[in-house]
């Protein structure tokens, strides 16, 4: 990745791809920033697809109410192989 | 040349991205490529509840290696994203820090639209705080890429949609890790 002075600020690193599900995942992701020398990574634990989740979830109460967005992630934890 | 930072990110993406699209034996537009990069994309967003984690560190290279020069900070998320709108296509996704325990129900919403006149929106909770902070659209004149819980993601980076908003050139094609890729930019 450039800036537009076309200086290489950014890399990203994406590895152990793999198909899950029909889908194509980088299980590992990784974002180096070349200009404070910090990195990122980002695996993925565990994922599942085709889980059913309340659209109410993906609402801004979830942000905010505890006991809701707890009930919400329960139901997809007991999803979760 | 790419006349925005945006462009730049995004076309980095591409290349990284490029390893998730299998080898096709026919010649293939830049723009057709990188529909097939999206809609992988947005596939992954499908009814998927997931656990991440992400590590943050300082690095150094030494002897040719990449190595964290001072202690990583780790921390554990729960990721839940459903598709919707006309075609699937828009995507609602929302993230929650499980750990460590002190950032525990911080919380990020997005929501993500196909189309370039529709700008994305995100909403992050901090939890010591109590408040909803409503994040600059993506797509407007002001938007700047918001880091994903103090990470080297951002927002920009999760998301899908707008391809009209770029033009796309194939430079090469290559085989990297034993697999046909297009470089585009």
């Amino acid at each position: 990745m450039y800036d537009t002075r076309d200086n290489k600020i950014r890399r990203v690193i994406a590895d152990n791809v793999q198909r899950i599900n029909g889908v194509w995942n980088a299980r590992s992701v990784t974002i180096m920033n070349l200009v404070t020398n910090r990195l990122s990574n980002m695996s993925i634990v565990s994922i599942n697809f085709g889980v059913k989740i309340d659209p109410e979830l993906l609402t801004q109460r979830a942000l905010t109410d505890t006991a809701f967005r707890e009930r919400h992630l329960e139901a997809l934890r007991a999803q979760a192989k | 040349m790419f006349s925005s930072k945006r462009g730049f990110l995004f076309a980095t993406l591409v290349a990284a991205s490029a390893l998730l699209v299998p080898a096709i034996s026919m010649a293939q537009s830049a723009r057709s490529v990188m529909e097939r990069v999206d809609a992988n994309a947005q596939s992954q967003n499908d009814s998927v509840f997931s656990m991440l984690k992400i590590s943050t560190c300082k690095f150094g290279i030494s002897d040719s290696k990449v190595r964290c020069t001072a202690r990583a900070t780790v921390k554990s998320l729960e990721s839940a994203a459903i598709n919707t709108g006309p075609g699937g296509k828009d995507t609602q996704s929302i993230a929650f820090i499980l750990e460590p325990a002190s950032e525990r129900g911080i919380g990020m919403l997005s929501y993500t639209y196909d189309s370039s006149s529709k700008p994305n929106e995100t909403w992050l909770y901090l939890s010591a705080l109590g408040k909803v902070k409503r994040i600059v659209a993506s797509g407007s004149a002001s938007s700047e890429p918001v880091s994903l819980f103090g990470s080297e993601f951002t927002t920009e980076d999760q998301e899908t949609g707008k391809l009209d908003d770029y033009t796309y050139t194939l430079l090469d094609t290559i085989t990297f890790k034993g697999r046909k890729t297009y470089a585009i930019e």
